[in-house]
């Protein structure tokens, strides 16, 4: 039974946390870009165990018709856990939270699309959630925000995410799977950093504004760290196809 | 830049450390953007090409290369990757679905030289269809026929598509009656199978 | 799959008088920037439900029924009741709601009025168990949007609450590992009230309680859930637009005033 699993603590002596971040700390992110043969444009993100992947297709002609609308591109998003992404086997069929997930994930990427320059179209996100350890909605939107951009497709900025929360009585950001379930609070953000503009923001759990406030800031400033990530990935992939002055960046983020 | 949110991976939190783009201190000299980078304020430059203004600034739209127009003041962002969209004045490759008296609408496979999987539908109108006057679709193209057309104009969206030119038109093109590949002989098609003749739009390179 | 909506015709013309007004920060009711609308509760009109409660804001109308039946609980919280919520837009409610499976609205409004209750601890589920492992109380909220006028989150959440804390469930007894029920009802156990506050973003401008023509004029709608001590419990922003955090951070500090005082109004019906 999962209640054995429960830590006994979440925050040690030393104000470390289960799996040895300090408060303020991310966890390792890889992120690399162009992953997939078909898809338009593509991402993958591994950030803790999540391991999430996401392919963008379009701008292309919407089928069913009657979804077209005349002055814009409609944004179709699907999340979709894998059903061996979990510790128990993941029921297939769509969920509840399925649905609600890429509801909020098509919000939290819309503002940044130019869906004005593409009337009459669609473009489709497809998120693969392989295997899941916490946070794998903003993961999910920091993948692809890199698909959308690797398709080519105008937008106003990279949309960057990271969820803030409070565990064991600390505001911390970027919640593991187990501090999200036995935690106090999650807050996921989603933020296109250099507009200041909010495009995603959920909460569970139990907040004072004081620590509401400060996790938002926290999160906040995840989101800023992670685009400078975001930013990196796409120049790995994409500042050696004619700017050869400075050398293309090696390393993880080819691996 | 504030550091307070940290990263265990360091070799990600140093290459993230990457000098932002300057380009009064770079002029004329091109510069890696994403979408989002900040290229400048509107008190130095206009907003040009793949860029957008707000707040007073001017931002990227597109993964690309930035450059200072020093001479205009304006700074413009050159996409390193474009989507894949039928544009005006574009050749396309295409197969006719539906061919009425004076539309035919048209499956667009090929745009330049790129297949694309999940066509778009374009519109061929007879006026746009051959230099001389026609009377009916059916002596320009007909359901199932390959032609190569050119994007005349993709206004709010609707791709409409012209004919008019040596290159253009039917490539390839079957028979009305029994669906045989049709035959060129001396200006008109022919089919082989039950010796229908048939009238088209063609190619210069028909059946190439 | 989840993709942008239509917008009607009729929307887009009422949407220019939406804006034009909120420029002056005005709204078309004449109501201020943090009024609500008017508030009806009415408790306890469904007699075969445990509790029901319908709640008319504005013109908006929300019917709530609170059935509790024997059920088996979560293997991770086998000494808990389980509770769950679920959403029908109902097709009379507005010309376009169909019948059908839920869609994402459903479910996305189902899933907020889910969190803030949960959140919240607001049904006390360790008093809901009967025997540990085997046999718990199920709490279903099922909440039927009867008439659409904007800001159902609340309508829904608002109407939820009344009807639990007006809600009953049958006493007991364990008699050689069988549930007997008699004939007598115990209240259900309500430890905290949370009260979602809903802002649009029409404009430049936060609304509080939007109409459903502020709603199809927003860019991005902001909930957020207070607690009975003033902690926030739930949040949620829809909508294709953004906010800022500055205007997040407002937002929070009015639904913690706001809630206050439609607490009042909850507490007041549900006696």
């Amino acid at each position: 039974m999962s209640k054995e699993k429960a830590p006994e603590r979440l925050i040690d002596d030393s104000g470390l946390r289960i799996d040895g971040r300090r408060p303020e700390d991310l966890r390792p992110i890889k992120l690399e870009v162009g992953v997939l043969e078909n898809a338009d444009g593509s991402a993958f993100i591994q950030q803790g165990k999540n391991k999430i992947l996401v392919g963008v297709f379009g701008p292309r002609e919407i089928h069913p018709k009657h979804m077209v609308l005349p002055d814009r591109a409609v944004i179709r998003c699907r999340y979709r856990m894998a059903p061996f992404s979990t510790e128990e086997r993941k029921n297939p069929a769509p969920s509840r939270r399925e649905i609600e997930i890429s509801k909020v994930i098509r919000e939290a990427l819309e503002p940044a699309v130019m869906s004005e320059y593409y009337p009459r179209t669609v473009i489709d996100i497809f998120i693969e959630a392989l295997q899941c350890d916490g946070g794998t909605r903003c993961a999910g939107i920091v993948a692809a925000s890199l698909a959308l951009a690797d398709a080519g497709i105008s937008m106003k900025e990279l949309v960057s995410a990271c969820s803030a929360g409070k565990v064991g009585g600390q505001v911390v950001v970027d919640l593991c799977d187990l501090e999200d379930k036995y935690g106090e609070a999650d807050l996921p953000v989603a933020l296109m950093p250099n507009l200041s503009a909010v495009t995603l923001i959920q909460m569970d759990g139990k907040l004072s504004r004081e620590e509401f406030e400060k996790a938002l800031d926290m999160a906040s400033e995840a989101c800023r760290q992670i685009r400078n990530f975001q930013a990196e990935a796409l120049r790995h992939k994409y500042q050696g196809m004619v700017d050869t002055e400075e050398p293309p960046a090696t390393g993880e983020a080819s691996k | 830049m504030k550091t307070s949110t940290r990263c265990q991976d360091r070799t990600y939190l140093a290459r993230s450390m990457a000098k932002p783009f300057m380009p009064e201190k770079n002029p004329g000299r091109e510069k890696f953007v994403v979408p989002g980078s900040k290229l400048g304020v509107i008190e130095e430059f206009t907003a040009g090409k793949g860029t957008y203004e707000t707040d007073g600034a001017i931002y990227s739209h597109h993964v690309g290369l930035a450059t200072t127009d020093t001479s205009k003041k304006a700074v413009s962002v050159v996409p390193k990757n474009d989507p894949i969209l039928p544009a005006e004045g574009q050749n396309i490759i295409g197969q006719v679905t539906h061919a009425m008296e004076k539309i035919a609408v048209i499956d667009i496979v090929k745009i330049g030289n790129k297949l694309s999987p999940t066509p778009f539908t374009g519109v061929l109108h007879i006026s746009a269809s051959s230099p001389r006057y026609e009377k009916s679709m059916s002596e320009v193209c007909r359901t199932l026929d390959i032609v190569r057309a050119k994007v005349a104009s993709t206004t709010d969206g609707i791709i409409r598509l012209m004919t008019v030119g040596d290159n253009l038109g039917v490539l390839k093109a079957y028979c009305s009656n029994c669906g045989y590949p049709l035959a060129l002989r001396r200006r008109l098609l022919k089919c082989d199978r039950c010796n229908n003749t048939e009238k088209r739009k063609l190619a210069d390179d028909y059946n190439s | 799959m989840s993709a942008t909506p239509k917008t009607s015709g009729m929307a887009k013309l009422e949407r220019d008088a939406v804006l034009e007004l909120a420029s002056k920060n005005r709204r078309l009711d004449g109501r201020a920037l943090t009024d609500y609308r008017k508030i009806k509760i009415e408790t306890g009109i469904i007699e075969k439900a445990n509790g029901s409660a319908q709640v008319t804001l504005g013109k908006t109308k929300v019917m709530v029924g609170v059935k509790v039946q024997m059920g088996s609980p979560f293997p991770d919280t086998p000494n808990e009741g389980v509770q769950t919520v679920n959403v029908e837009l109902t097709p009379l409610a507005y010309p376009t709601f169909e019948t059908g499976p839920p869609g994402e609205n459903a479910i996305e409004l189902a899933r907020i009025v889910d969190r803030n209750l949960r959140e919240s601890k607001a049904i006390d589920v360790t008093k809901l168990c009967i025997t540990p492992g085997n046999k718990v109380f199920v709490v279903f909220v099922d909440i039927n949007v009867l008439d659409h006028d904007g800001n159902l989150i609340d309508a829904s959440t608002y109407a939820a609450l009344a009807a639990l804390m007006t809600g009953k469930f049958p006493e007991y007894e364990l008699k050689d590992g069988e549930v007997i029920f008699k004939d007598s009802f115990q209240p259900l156990p309500i430890n905290n009230h949370p009260v979602p506050v809903t802002f649009a973003k029409v404009g430049k401008i936060l609304v509080a309680d939007p109409c459903l023509k502020e709603e199809e004029a927003m860019s991005a709608r902001l909930t957020v859930g207070i607690d009975k001590d003033d902690f926030v419990c739930a949040m949620q922003k829809g909508g294709i637009g953004e906010l800022d955090s500055n205007e997040i951070k407002a937002a929070v500090e009015t639904a913690i005033n706001k809630s206050r005082e439609l607490r009042g109004i909850i507490m007041e019906a549900s006696k």
